[in-house]
């Protein structure tokens, strides 16, 4: 029983890497019977030869068959005019019938004697008397030739070899003399060798056509094998032969399923990767040794500048001209270390990029590897940070270096002096005072930022509170001459907020109006409903805040013009807590203002929810 | 074209394209330091001079040698032609963005003077340019370069703009008038940078259609724009 595990070719292992394995066919059981392209050449070979083998060897034995007739008819024709020469042309011709037929060559052989026009005059056959020399024949024999011919059987009613001879006699023809030979039994006349040649032939185109049906299959599997090497999936054609081609066939198409399947499972894979780099927040670029784009995802392209799309194969300095970003690049290639860098992109919008970079292979002249990262915002809240940080520490110093200096001023001796001690000390607490409103004002804005700050919701009448407002700030408007006034739209208007923070706003607000209008401005406070919300306005005729100011005026500690608020007092914090807090309660604010015209605050805040509640209640 | 010879372009492409980087960042650093007060942004400009001043010579150096050497025709010699001339302009922007620098640092002796708010837009539209016509240098894009001629315009009304405004601020506060002449100084320079953006982009142009369209401005817009010579 033949071992079917031992398979008869050598089979690679399976494994990664694409090899192929000579597989997939079903042969193992006819090992010996099988048909291999070797035997079916040696059987058309063999068939080819042994037809034309045959060919020969009938073409040889018809060819000494002939001459062996010819030689025969020969002799007897010469024994013939022997016989005939003896006799003169003016021998009678019954004599010469007589000589004739007296004369018996035998096995099949015939003598005829012709006179000069070619009439039969004796013969030793009389049934053979119609008989007569081809034209062309007579001539030539006429003129002194010999005539010889092997004519087959069947072909006239002659047999076998004509000899045909002249008979001179004195230097002139006599007569002419046709010696028959018959054909021996089983010889084989051309007619045969005819057709065996044709049957020969018809033979061997039949084994070529049959070689040729063989072999026809090399050809569809060489264009099959010549497109699977082009990348073309064009389909190996099937065949149940069981000789090598079957297997190169089947191990072809195994090789096209295996590349198949490697293709899918490698484009999945870079799919993947080409999905997470193009996903990446992070910018990723990676450049050959002569600074040429290898790899560029879209946040890299982002960052830098340029179409990452179209990036690739470019040299990098002609993408994106930054100095930092080459110069990173060149120090990384020199050194083969990975480095660090930051640096602002280079166009529009800015963006402050922190940069890392690292060779792309142990190698010399390898590429170079970057990683960019976006930390324009981070460096923002890093600087207000410490700008603020800057700020609160200049701001209480400045009381407690005055505190300081009073009090030391009094040690020194001032408590002595009756005429300056009291407002010494008036100054001290003037000083604490403030020292208190900027700690309290930081606290509560830490507070309302973290959410820790606790709230009263509670629905409001607006009027009341502004009213309040009024008229606390009524003297300090009066002694700046600037008239403060109201305008109240809906004054029924609620709102849903916590009491005192609206206090606070609206404290801060009308505060900052007063201080930054100019003697015989005006500071009104309207208010209005609008979209489930009520807006809330003190507008001011003052001096304006200018553009640029506008978008930063919100932060903590931010004066727009720095000499004169610190002048006027306050902490700078004020607008940020009204922002804070209006942000805390379920609305926000907003700032219109024109330099030298004045400003106008306005404040959204939620309107009272029973309100609404009232109105369904009534359509209900 | 011969394989050294496309080398040598190469490599002359990658140099002016180097310098433009550093010159680039050199104008974003000046304006920064001019807008925003930062003197030590003025520093780092005035420092990058020198090495902008060598790469001119060598960049000049190669493109002589390239024409001795290898005797370029048509397309490549116009391209050798046009990095000269970019290098020439590449290397007065440097120049000038150090000495808005160098102006930048003394306006900030004077705190209390606002720069007026045209400073920085017309800032960010010179540097913009000379970007723009970089890029059009590299794609070879002449539309691009025209576009970049006809923004000067812009700025040249932006400058004749902050002159009136500091004239006027100048009248009113005369303890200001150092700073502001200053400043004026340095705007200037920026109209400056604009005008050399534009010769860049008219060498664009030669390079790419072979025409020379330097003053050839009147026709197509009005007798306003100033037109510096390169």
């Amino acid at each position: 029983m033949k071992d079917y595990n031992a398979p008869r070719h050598a089979t690679p292992p399976r494994s990664a890497v694409v090899s192929f394995p000579v597989a997939g066919r079903d042969v193992s059981d006819n090992d010996t019977m099988r048909l291999t392209l070797f035997w079916k050449l040696l059987g058309a070979v063999a068939l080819t030869l042994l037809l034309v083998v045959l060919w020969l060897g009938m073409a040889t034995y018809q060819a000494q068959q002939q001459h062996r007739v010819t030689a025969a008819a020969r002799q007897a024709a010469e024994l013939c005019r022997m016989l005939v020469a003896t006799l003169s042309s003016t021998t009678e011709a019954s004599e010469l019938a007589a000589r004739f037929a007296g004369w018996s060559p035998g096995g099949g052989t015939e003598a005829r004697c012709y006179d000069r026009e070619g009439r039969l005059v004796a013969a030793t056959d009389a049934a053979a008397a119609a008989t007569h020399f081809y034209p062309g024949e007579i001539q030539r024999l006429v003129q002194g030739a010999e005539s010889i011919t092997y004519v087959d059987q069947d072909a006239t009613s002659g047999r076998g070899a004509h000899h045909g001879l002249p008979v001179p006699s004195g230097g002139q023809l006599v007569w002419l003399v046709d010696v028959r030979v018959a054909v021996e039994r089983g010889a084989i006349s051309s007619r045969w060798l005819g057709l065996a040649a044709l049957a020969g032939l018809l033979g061997v185109a039949a084994c070529g056509w049959a070689l040729a049906r063989q072999l026809q299959p090399l050809v569809t599997l060489v264009a099959g094998a010549t497109a699977l090497a082009r990348g073309d999936n064009a389909s190996i054609p099937s065949t149940d032969r069981r000789d090598e081609f079957g297997e190169l066939a089947s191990a072809l198409r195994e090789f096209q399923q295996i590349r198949q399947s490697r293709t899918i499972e490698y484009e999945d894979k870079t799919g993947a990767l080409e999905a997470v780099l193009e996903n990446m927040l992070e910018g990723v670029l990676a450049v050959s040794h002569d600074e040429r784009v290898l790899l560029a995802n879209e946040a890299s392209g982002r960052m830098l500048g340029f179409v990452a799309a179209t990036a690739l194969g470019k040299p990098l300095v002609e993408i994106a001209r930054s100095r930092p970003l080459q110069a990173i690049l060149r120090k990384t290639a020199a050194d083969q270390q990975p480095h660090r860098d930051e640096f602002d992109s280079p166009g529009e919008p800015r963006r402050v990029l922190s940069v890392r970079s690292a060779p792309l292979s142990q190698r010399a002249a390898s590429g170079v590897m970057i990683v960019i990262h976006d930390v324009t915002e981070l460096r923002r809240l890093e600087n207000l940070r410490k700008e603020f940080v800057a700020n609160v520490s200049h701001e209480l110093k400045t009381p407690l270096a005055s505190i300081k200096a009073y009090a030391e001023t009094l040690r020194l001796g001032a408590l002595e002096d009756p005429e300056f001690r009291l407002g010494f000390v008036e100054r001290i607490e003037e000083q604490a005072e403030r020292l208190h409103a900027l700690i309290s004002d930081l606290l509560l804005l830490a507070r309302v930022e973290a959410g820790r700050e606790v709230f009263d919701f509670v629905e409001l009448a607006l009027t009341p509170l502004v009213q309040e407002c009024l008229s606390d700030f009524e003297p300090i408007a009066e002694s700046k001459q600037v008239r403060l006034t109201c305008n109240a739209e809906s004054p029924a208007l609620q709102v849903y907020v916590d009491e005192e923070g609206l206090r606070t706003i609206l404290n801060n607000l009308v505060d900052n109006a007063l201080k930054y209008t100019p003697a015989h401005g005006r500071v009104c406070i309207s208010w209005r409903g609008e979209e489930g919300y009520a807006i809330l306005e003190v507008e001011d005729t003052g001096i304006g805040i200018s553009a640029r100011d506008q978008q930063r005026i919100f932060e903590r500690f931010y004066r727009a013009d720095k000499a004169r608020s610190r002048e006027l007092g306050g902490t700078g914090l004020g607008l940020a807590i009204v922002k804070h807090l209006a942000l805390a309660l379920g609305g926000d604010v907003s700032l219109t203002s024109q330099e030298g015209a004045g400003s106008t605050f306005r404040v959204r805040l939620p309107l009272a929810r029973s309100l609404h509640t009232h109105r369904e209640a009534e359509f209900a | 074209m011969s394989l050294h010879l496309q080398r040598d372009m190469e490599r002359m492409h990658r140099e002016i394209l180097s310098m433009s980087s550093i010159v680039e960042e050199m104008i974003d650093k000046a304006t920064l330091a001019l807008c925003e007060r930062n003197d030590a942004l003025a520093a780092e400009v005035i420092d990058a001079d020198n090495q902008v001043d060598q790469r001119e010579v060598t960049i000049e150096e190669d493109c002589l040698k390239l024409l001795a050497l290898h005797q370029p025709v048509a397309v490549d010699l116009r391209r050798v032609a046009t990095v000269l001339k970019i290098n020439n302009d590449l290397e007065r922007i440097a120049d000038l963005a150090v000495n808005i620098a160098q102006r930048a640092k003394q306006i900030n002796v004077f705190a209390e003077f606002p720069i007026p708010d045209d400073v920085p837009k017309m800032a960010q539209l010179a540097t913009r340019m000379v970007r723009s016509v970089l890029d059009a240098f590299v794609h070879l894009d002449s539309r691009a370069a025209r576009n970049v001629i006809r923004t000067d315009s812009e700025v040249d009304q932006l400058n004749v703009t902050i002159i009136e405004h500091l004239t006027a601020r100048m009248q009113q506060s005369p303890h200001l008038v150092s700073p502001a002449l200053h400043c004026f100084s340095a705007v200037r320079h920026i109209e400056r940078i604009g005008d050399h953006a534009t010769n860049i982009g008219e060498d664009v142009i030669y390079l790419v259609e072979g025409d020379i369209v330097r003053h050839q401005h009147s026709a197509d817009s009005g007798p306003a724009q100033a037109h510096g010579q390169s």
